[in-house]
């Protein structure tokens, strides 16, 4: 069975994560941002900062499936481009 | 070490909430800022302002990224630029080292590492590769390359220079991307020793030049680093690291 995606579908698909990665990149340099400035409180809520800590993991996760998922297409990318 | 508040940064997005999000962490480190939301607007304050560094995303509509990019470097080739890619066929990694970029983020990007950059792209040459680092790089692949009338793991041969560091054409034993080298290389009579970090790799020949890698200087020694900086001002290159 082929599993790879046409070129068009591909090109939707690249311009999808795109535009999901800069959202994303937004919630993680704000989440890790007000992280450092609980962290550097004297009087942070250890519970506060510990599901900040959470968020943080997931929106990680999250950046990671899609450079997943860039890896693949650049390798289905570079497939199509051969002859 | 520059005094922050004599930094201006310039941040060119078209997402307005990523830029609202870089400008306070900025302005909270003391560094003053500017923004735009395309490279027509960003190239305009540059005329008019005294920016230290540019941060700009490759893909906004009304002027992109690669653009300003080649309007800078034609106005200003010391001025540093950090660009945020996709990861896709908007410009390699190759291409944006060639025209002139110091720094490249793919988006979501790692806020520390950013910042380090961008405060490392404001300083002069001779404190940008005084401090070494190999403490600074984590790398599971460390390896030694000895360039030029040395025995060496990965031989190979300096071509160019830029910068902030140099494409070595090789034909054998690439190093891996990413990883920290050593290097002794010989570059228009003068002996370089110091250490970097691959920034590109090209395995096979083609239209922009013998197979080889690109690798920006870290850190140079002191009789190197004055060498260096001699050699960069010789050849008046905008390039960061030439592609060939």
């Amino acid at each position: 069975m082929n599993t790879k995606l046409s070129p068009t579908l591909e090109n939707e698909e690249r311009n999808f994560l795109h535009d999901l990665a800069t959202p994303l990149g937004v919630a993680l340099l704000l989440t890790d941002s007000i992280l450092d400035d609980l962290q550097n409180r004297p009087n942070s809520d250890p519970d506060d900062l510990m599901r900040l800590v959470e968020t943080y993991q997931a929106l990680e996760k999250l950046n990671q499936l899609i450079q997943k998922r860039r890896e693949i297409l650049k390798n289905e990318e570079s497939e199509y481009a051969q002859p | 070490m520059r005094n922050p508040k004599d930094i201006c940064v310039l941040i060119v997005d078209d997402e307005e909430a990523l830029r609202k999000a870089l400008i306070f962490d900025f302005k909270r480190k003391g560094l003053r800022t500017l923004e735009a939301e395309n490279g027509t607007q960003a190239f305009k304050l540059i005329q008019e302002n005294a920016i230290d560094v540019v941060l700009t995303d490759v893909r906004m509509p009304g002027g992109d990224g690669i653009e300003l990019l080649d309007k800078i470097k034609h106005l200003n080739p010391e001025l540093p630029v950090v660009m945020f890619i996709t990861g896709f066929a908007d410009i390699t990694l190759e291409e944006a080292f060639d025209k002139g970029v110091d720094a490249v983020f793919a988006k979501p990007f790692e806020r520390k590492e950013l910042f380090a950059s961008v405060f490392h792209s404001v300083k002069d040459k001779n404190e940008q590769w005084r401090t070494y680092s190999s403490k600074r790089i984590n790398t599971n692949f460390p390896i030694e390359l000895s360039f030029a009338n040395s025995k060496a793991i990965a031989p190979g041969k300096v071509v160019n220079i830029g910068r902030g560091g140099a494409f070595v054409a090789m034909n054998s034993s690439f190093p891996q991307l990413h990883s920290q080298t050593k290097f002794r290389i010989t570059f228009e009579q003068e002996l370089l020793e110091g250490e970097g970090i691959v920034r590109w790799i090209r395995t096979e020949k083609n239209q922009d030049g013998p197979a080889g890698c690109g690798i920006e200087f870290l850190y140079l020694n002191d009789r190197s680093r004055q060498q260096a900086i001699e050699l960069i001002k010789k050849l008046k290159t905008k390039s960061y690291i030439p592609r060939a």
